[in-house]
């Protein structure tokens, strides 16, 4: 939708939603960077075709133009991990490419979403890092620094990469200086420049908790130009005490400076969403629970896919330790950040691709050290590798087992059902003849109805978590047994549109009595709610609210 | 000794030899990730059969 309004004229740093009225506005927290390929392919195409058939054109072609990046880094990686002089057997990397599958499936023609950028960075980042080079640090800074434009998903990956690179230049680890100082100063610049130019000053200067704006780039700035200076001004035989402190003492001040001007940011990315919210919508999404619960569903591939980066971790990390001991830290480095991003995972599984695309760049390398050594030791290490795959599998899946957990990942109740989308074609059809209003919907029909792009029509939420303020009036409206917070959560809106259920759906959940979904199911009649006529609709119903009979 | 293992002084932009372009394992990475989209679009009918 973002880039099908920017397409029809809506201003670059405009990032509000039109169609959706909470009744406040909706600004989306996707800076320009995601849609700005898209836009520039769809302008390109728009030369030779309809513009609608090029939008449509531009969503399958960039996906698989992104995959060709990531697995060009992705391949320099395996290769600058391998011996000098040796490349990655293929067949080892064929191996590598399968266990990426995770972060694979993200660049999907049509798949429209920003993990497969990230994952792009991160792979560049990492190409950068096992540089070692000037060059290096600028495409790491680079790299990193559209990450954080993109989402704040990465910052945790970011921080142990940075920290590394910290630790590598106060420990005096061969080539630190040029590379901390590279990147420290490329980020300083590199950061506030990306977010000027892909979210705007309103973002650059203000306070959001859950995108890149004012504290983060104060925090990424300030420590970029710390590190720099302290790089640049420091002798090459200060103490590594010497060393530590100078990035410790001005870089705890700097925090306490932000948490100081800015405690808002405190509050964490999610602070936007209400208890009602978070109760009935937040912890009922899947990806923010651990990837445990993914076992625990009886989903293998998960098992196998933790068991793998577990082994990858432990004998990557043997040899990543032999080359830091002689002077290397670059693999040092990009295997803390998969592991970080491994332990990320398991707190929730949204992190899922991260892991897959960063720790399976060490199996080449792996199997390559195997393959070097004689038949017997062959044989040993294979064994080792073996059963630690199977002993951590086994790990894995006895704790999920044994866990508790607040929710099945396959629990299923009335809050899911309200989420379910069930309109039809000709439902979505019938919605471009919709009466001008603001419109009371769950989100799925929210966002079929935005989707129809119909002037005048202003939906009241759809499933992100900034539009949680029409999320929580739209549970208090329909959800809630309470009168007078059902005539709160209406006032807002002229019409309330709603997709029935099959038969077959409703005899697996029961509403809340008394609540407006439990009479919208059984289609029982409510003085407030009159019911309009939708022309060619199927499950789609449409009544207008008499907010005096409320 | 591995050859990841390099004096300090070799390791800035280094090791001329390690710079050109992974070409094999780019191509091999491509075919795998575009046939992973593949199976993923048709629901697996494409290589199932299902």
């Amino acid at each position: 939708m973002q880039i099908r309004q920017l397409l029809a004229g809506k201003g670059w740093y405009d990032l509000t939603l039109s169609g959706i009225a909470m009744p406040g506005p909706y600004v989306s927290p996707w800076s320009r960077l995601i849609d700005a390929p898209y836009v520039a392919i769809t302008w390109v195409l728009s030369h030779l075709m309809p513009i609608e058939q090029a939008v449509k054109l531009a969503f399958n072609l960039w996906p698989p133009v992104l995959m060709l990046v990531f697995a060009w880094f992705s391949a320099g990686c395996m290769k600058k991990l391998m011996p000098a002089g040796q490349r990655p057997a293929l067949l080892h990397v064929l191996v590598a490419a399968l266990a990426m599958s995770y972060a694979s499936l993200e660049f999907v023609p049509g798949r429209i979403d920003h993990h497969n950028v990230q994952l792009v960075t991160l792979a560049a980042a990492s190409y950068g890092v096992l540089c070692w080079s000037v060059a290096g640090g600028v495409l790491m800074a680079v790299a990193l620094a559209l990450s954080v434009t993109i989402g704040l998903e990465t910052l945790p990956l970011i921080t142990v990469l940075w920290a590394g690179l910290g630790l590598a230049w106060i420990g005096k680890r061969p080539g630190a200086d040029d590379i901390f100082r590279a990147f420290s100063a490329s980020i300083a610049i590199a950061a506030p420049l990306a977010t000027l130019v892909f979210a705007g000053p309103a973002v650059m200067f203000g306070v959001h908790n859950d995108i890149f704006s004012a504290p983060y780039l104060a925090a990424f700035t300030g420590f970029g130009l710390i590190s720099a200076l302290a790089a640049t001004l420091l002798p090459a035989n200060a103490a590594m005490a010497t060393r530590f402190a100078a990035l410790a003492i001005p870089g705890l001040l700097l925090l306490a400076g932000i948490v100081a001007t800015m405690p808002g940011v405190l509050a964490g990315p999610y602070a936007i969403i209400d208890p009602l919210s978070r109760s009935l919508w937040l912890e009922h999404v899947d990806q923010e629970h651990t990837v445990l619960l993914l076992i625990r569903s009886g989903q293998i591939s998960a098992t196998f896919n933790l068991a793998l980066q577990v082994t990858i971790s432990l004998c990557a990390g043997g040899l990543a330790l032999r080359s830091l001991r002689a002077g290397q830290a670059g693999p040092a480095v990009v295997l803390a950040m998969g592991v970080a991003a491994f332990m990320a995972n398991l707190d929730a599984f949204r992190f899922i691709r991260f892991p897959a695309a960063i720790l399976p760049l060490f199996i080449p390398q792996m199997l390559g050290h195997i393959a070097s050594r004689p038949p017997q030791a062959q044989k040993r290490l294979v064994s080792i590798f073996g059963a630690i795959v199977l002993g951590s599998a086994c790990v894995f899946q006895a704790i999920a087992s044994l866990m508790p957990v607040q929710r099945e990942l396959n629990a299923v109740d009335a809050a899911d059902f309200l989420m379910n989308d069930t309109c039809s074609a000709a439902d979505r059809k019938a919605m471009k003849a919709l009466p001008l209003g603001r419109y009371m919907v769950t989100p799925a029909v929210g966002l079929a109805i935005l989707e129809q792009q119909v002037p005048g029509v202003d939906v009241a939420d759809i499933s992100y978590h900034r539009a949680s303020p029409g999320m929580r009036l739209m549970f208090e409206a329909l959800y809630s047994a309470d009168p007078a917070a059902r005539k709160e959560g209406l006032s807002p809106f002229d019409y309330v549109a709603f997709c029935t259920y099959p038969e077959a759906a409703k005899a697996r959940f029961t509403p809340p009595g008394g609540s407006l979904f439990e009479a919208l199911l059984k289609d029982a009649a409510n003085p407030a709610l009159i019911p309009q006529p939708v022309a060619g609709s199927r499950h789609l119903k449409l009544y207008r609210i008499d907010h005096d009979r409320l | 000794m591995v050859a990841n293992e390099k004096s300090g002084s070799d390791l800035a932009g280094s090791d001329r030899a390690a710079r050109g372009v992974a070409l094999g394992p780019f191509f091999v990475l491509a075919i795998l990730f575009l046939a992973i989209a593949a199976y993923d679009l048709s629901d697996g009918i494409l290589f199932l059969g299902a």
